[in-house]
């Protein structure tokens, strides 16, 4: 008999698992690829009649998919398209991974909080964003269509990260102090 | 809130934002080897840069998610692959992505056939399982997908009761697939993948 549950928490946690991926490969589509097949061993677990139950579906989850991760970096380090991650840093991304209690209300918070600061990206920041998680286009691609160079797409990106991380902490922290 | 151009090119970092520079510099694989150690030190050394990395990975799975719904190029409204895609060398092969995303009024309609399909799905699949050894099985692929639909509507209905909500309009609404929450409602590439895999080996002809 299949457990539901598992399919159901792996959808849950999928884009924190991406995330944690981009982290560690920091690439897009390698990090779809790598999902794809933690989330088979993932399935197969939730087939196995008499398999024993997953108590931290977090942690067990985040396991097999550090484990393809890593066996892809050993696998395809060289031809990946940017340097490998040392693994001091792979630990260390391991670690706030793990320390990460964030619930899933905060996190919707945060995802609506996203949509609105997205929002007000400056037009041409918003596309680069845009190209390159909708459309997953390289730098040199973005770099091409906005008549930049890659290196200055890449420290654009960069910077639109921090500019919607501080927007998103923001927003939060307001809403924060205006349930207090 | 104020959400200046990030464009415009600025030489030097104020000393508080090291650390979020190098996060996310190490996002973008901008990071050499001896930068990204640097990280890992700061990293090791202090719990508070621990989640503020955490933050950020948060803050990728969200950009990912709306990525995924299309409302990053368009944000609130339907999505317009050509807007992401106009421009960028090899065009039709990179604006083929987003096109195989359906329009959120397609997406409501297949989420009334999925609801069809649910009852035939879930019943089929309590009493055989999902295939243990060979998960590619003709038809079986389908009927994860329409699971898989189902479970994202479950899940934001979820989400949206634990919100403390409880609004029955909301929650009817995120069934109905109004809500802009419900932005991960298509099942994830890899099984679009799997299914076109699917397809085009059913429609190969079988040499044996």
């Amino acid at each position: 008999m299949s457990d539901p549950r598992l399919i159901r928490d792996l959808l849950r946690h999928q884009s924190d698992f991406m995330a944690y991926l981009m982290a560690m490969v920091r690439d897009l589509d390698a990090a779809e690829e790598i999902f794809q097949n933690a989330a088979v061993v993932v399935m197969q677990y939730a087939d196995g009649s008499g398999a024993e139950p997953v108590r931290d579906f977090r942690a067990w989850a985040k396991e097999i998919v550090r484990r393809h991760a890593l066996h892809y970096l050993r696998v395809k380090g060289r031809a990946a398209r940017f340097a490998p991650t040392e693994p001091e840093l792979l630990e260390q991304i391991d670690r706030a991974f793990d320390e990460d209690n964030t619930d899933s209300v905060e996190r919707q918070r945060e995802l609506e909080a996203l949509k609105d600061c997205a929002s007000r990206l400056p037009e041409t920041s918003r596309r680069m964003v845009a190209m390159r998680y909708e459309v997953r286009a390289s730098f040199d691609d973005i770099a091409l269509a906005l008549g930049r160079t890659a290196a200055a797409v890449q420290r654009s990106l960069s910077r639109t990260r921090r500019l919607l991380h501080d927007c998103v902490q923001s927003k939060i922290s307001h809403t924060r102090g205006m349930s207090r | 809130m104020n959400l200046t151009d990030p464009t415009n090119e600025q030489s030097a970092e104020p000393p508080n934002r090291e650390l979020d520079s190098l996060i996310t510099r190490h996002l973008d694989g901008g990071l050499d080897a001896a930068e990204q150690r640097y990280l890992a030190e700061r990293l090791a050394a202090s719990p508070a840069a621990r989640r503020t990395l955490a933050a950020y990975l948060r803050l990728e799975g969200a950009t990912i998610r709306l990525a995924s719904a299309g409302q990053i190029a368009k944000p609130g409204r339907q999505h317009d692959p050509a807007m992401a895609a106009e421009a960028v060398p090899g065009g039709p092969l990179m604006a083929a992505r987003p096109l195989l995303r359906r329009s959120r009024s397609m997406r409501r309609a297949a989420m009334v056939v999925a609801g069809g399909l649910l009852a035939a799905a879930v019943v089929g699949l309590l009493v055989t399982g999902l295939p243990r050894n060979e998960p590619r099985r003709e038809g079986e692929l389908d009927l994860l997908a329409s699971r898989w639909i189902e479970l994202q509507r479950e899940l934001q209905r979820e989400l949206q009761r634990e919100q403390g909500g409880t609004d029955a309009e909301t929650v009817d609404a995120a069934a109905d697939g109004d809500d802009p929450a419900s932005v991960a409602a298509l099942p994830p590439r890899w099984l679009m993948d799997a299914l076109a895999d699917e397809d085009s080996n059913t429609a190969s002809p079988d040499a044996s």
